[in-house]
């Protein structure tokens, strides 16, 4: 039985597809009330009659959030209507598969103004609005991207680098304010469509890597959020050990990441050139449809022992770091 | 008011104003009994003419300039005792020396003090004493504490507004050892000249709400508070525009209406009265203040005022503090305005019915 999240009010951005989709009906599900952005209006009443379905009340207001104004718009709208905001989702997303230096630099920005600075601008236009109610959540969505980085994505993994760093800040200036959350989500691949709508200048066609999970276990990992606000979750992997063998071994990991991408991130047909959805949105769905296709070659995960070593030996290696980096200053 | 702007400057809230007064249950006595304690309740107080003697000024300015942090400030300012004085070094982030203070007595009839407030048919609960020249101990505050080329800021009361050069509030003795002292020194002095210390509450309302607005705060509450209840930590930590009342009385409450029918309407208003034993006055009935509560455009809420025992609320004090951090809104304590961007928002001191007169010497951030 879902928790009763009636007296929520919740903007999500991005809300057409993928993950933010998945949280509206979610949200919805709850009973909250959800305000739906995303650039496609038809798409976003597709999902909004979901979440009325699944019981919960949904607006639906058409915005880019690369562009401030319409972000601030979506946000007045939602509190001159509702009263309140409680939590605010940035999760609007894009991504654009090629080599830095090969893919049009139009495309590599564009990826930035949606991924960072729409969280940044939904930021700016959610915290006014908490420090006057007092309280408030900011769920923004990274990727585990923003730990280890990925050939082919550096605009993605920058962007959501930036995410993850701008959410790490923003706690800190928000430490005056008990009553407000920011919160960062770091999902490992999921079964969305940013694969086939995203940007592709590789000539393959883009696939996840490994194993994909389905958006609604990263939907559901942000309700958790909003139920018990944290600094930052993980969703599909162990990040924390990740990160821990990256901080022993991080030639390795780069140089085994990059190799594993390079085997597993393309399909073999061909693909043309193509900007994807960055300047227009694609039809909106919350999966991909990957986990049907994936499911016959699982990717082998790492081994927990592995990670506990990695992790035992960090510690020592991690003190040091820290004692360097006290005596420098 | 002192003690506001210093826990200000120390970054700190000002977690009790005063001594709470002695009695509970504020509402079960009789009137009388709770005016008489609510005139006592601004602290102990003194006997008699010879304890008044002993309370040494040359100390009291030392206690006084000692509240301070030790550092040096762009700007130090002289005046009467004024809430929008407070708020206004709140924002300047420097400190405000008073050029008078009162000493509290307690009522005794064989004292028939020269305090200015009190008719004669009434004893005294407070002596003013008034400073004639600038004492050693401000003298040393101001030079150990007043950047290089730092102005000194002197509030003047009682000033016209059409006659800006009259001579105003300020001892003549005081003011010529500060002007001494600002030759000396090569520091700025400048006179903010208002006809009543109420004059200065629109001005620093404003200067609040076009700060906030430029820090990408929309000034949505107003914040009334009177007399010496007065907090500039949580003023910024509620993002609140404060509007200083003179007293819980006439002309204050004609002030402050006035004020909100010239602007735009606020969302929120919030009026902490606290009220002081003012003889003559004329205390406005309480549905005058709920009439300006009215008129925010989402809520009007008193703090820590018991309506009930108004006007003579004695517990409004204890009430304030508990009652303002109820107010949810949380916003940051900013750095200080700088006095170049102040000077800007001076150019417009001629609609406030005041004026800002270099005294003396080189005024870098009016010009």
């Amino acid at each position: 039985m879902a928790t009763d999240m009636r007296d929520c009010v919740a903007v999500v951005t991005g809300a057409s597809s993928g993950i933010g989709r998945a949280t509206a009906q979610a949200l919805a599900r709850r009973g909250a009330e959800v305000v739906l952005g995303a650039r496609s209006l038809g798409d976003l009443e597709a999902a909004a009659e979901e979440c009325r379905q699944a019981g919960g009340r949904a607006h639906v207001i058409a915005v880019d959030v690369a562009d401030e104004g319409q972000v601030k718009e979506l946000a007045d709208r939602a509190l001159s209507t509702l009263g309140r905001i409680d939590a605010w989702i940035n999760n609007a997303g894009l991504a654009l598969f090629g080599r830095a230096e090969e893919v049009p630099i139009e495309a590599f920005r564009r990826v930035i103004d949606v991924n960072l600075m729409g969280t940044v601008h939904g930021a700016r236009a959610a915290i006014p609005i908490f420090r006057e109610q007092g309280e408030g959540t900011l769920v923004n969505v990274a990727s585990t991207a923003a730990s280890v980085g990925e050939p082919f994505s550096s605009a993605y993994v920058a962007s959501k680098w930036a995410v993850r760093g701008f959410s790490e800040s923003l706690r800190m200036e928000l430490a005056d304010a008990p009553g407000i959350a920011v919160c960062t989500v770091l999902p490992t691949y999921t079964d969305t469509p940013l694969f086939q709508h995203g940007a592709n200048y590789t000539g393959r066609a883009a696939q996840p890597a490994g194993d994909t999970q389905p958006a609604a276990e990263v939907a559901e990992a942000i309700i958790s959020l909003l139920q018990r606000p944290r600094r930052e979750v993980f969703v599909g992997i162990n990040g924390r050990g990740l990160e821990l063998v990256k901080a022993v071994v991080p030639a390795r990991v780069e140089e085994r990441m990059g190799r594993r991408l390079e085997e597993r991130q393309f399909q073999d047909r061909s693909a043309t050139a193509s900007a994807g959805n960055l300047y227009a949105p694609a039809p909106g769905a919350v999966s991909g449809g990957w986990r049907r296709r994936n499911s016959a070659a699982r990717p082998r995960r790492m081994p927990l022992t592995a990670i506990t070593i990695a992790a035992l030996a960090a510690v020592p290696l991690g003190l040091l770091a820290w004692r360097q980096v006290q005596g420098r200053t | 008011m002192l003690r506001a702007t210093a826990a200000f400057l120390h970054g700190k809230s000002l977690t009790r104003l005063v001594r709470p007064p002695p009695l509970p249950a504020p509402p079960l006595l009789p009137r009388l009994i709770r005016q008489t304690v609510l005139a006592r309740a601004n602290g102990a107080g003194f006997d008699d003419p010879q304890a008044l003697a002993e309370a040494d000024a040359e100390a009291v300015a030392r206690w006084m300039a000692g509240c301070y942090p030790r550092r040096r400030y762009p700007a130090i300012v002289f005046g009467f005792s004024n809430g929008a004085v407070v708020h206004l070094c709140a924002a300047l982030g420097v400190p405000w020396l008073p050029e008078t203070y009162q000493v509290p007595l307690r009522p005794a009839p064989r004292l028939s003090g020269s305090a200015a407030d009190q008719p004669a048919t009434r004893p005294p609960t407070h002596f003013r004493v008034t400073w004639h020249r600038l004492s050693r101990a401000y003298k040393a505050f101001l030079s150990r504490s007043l950047l290089a080329g730092g102005s000194i800021l002197v509030v003047d009361n009682g000033v016209a507004p059409s006659a800006p050069h009259q001579q105003g509030g300020i001892d003549p003795g005081l003011r010529d050892d500060l002007l001494d002292f600002a030759r000396r020194r090569g520091v700025g002095v400048v006179r903010l000249a208002v006809g009543e210390p109420r004059d200065l509450s629109p001005l620093v309302a404003d200067l609040y709400g076009w700060w906030y607005r430029r820090r990408g705060i929309i000034a949505r509450r107003l914040l009334a508070t009177s007399l010496i209840v007065t907090d500039p930590l949580w003023t910024f930590r509620l993002g609140a525009v404060p509007f200083w009342l003179e007293f819980v009385a006439e002309p204050s409450a004609g002030g402050l209406e006035r004020y909100l029918e010239m602007r735009p309407p606020f969302d929120y208003i919030n009026l902490c009265l606290f009220q002081q034993e003012r003889p003559g006055a004329e205390v406005p009935p309480i549905e005058r203040w709920h009439a300006i509560l009215a008129r925010a455009k989402r809520r009007g809420d008193f703090v820590g005022v018991d309506a009930a025992s108004y006007p003579a609320d004695i517990s409004s004090f204890g009430r304030y503090q508990a009652a303002i951090k109820r107010i949810p809104a949380r916003y940051p304590v900013p750095a200080a305005l700088p006095l170049d961007d102040f000077g800007g928002f001076l150019r417009y001191a001629e609609r406030y019915h005041l004026a800002v007169e270099p005294m003396d010497g080189q005024v870098r951030w009016l010009q």
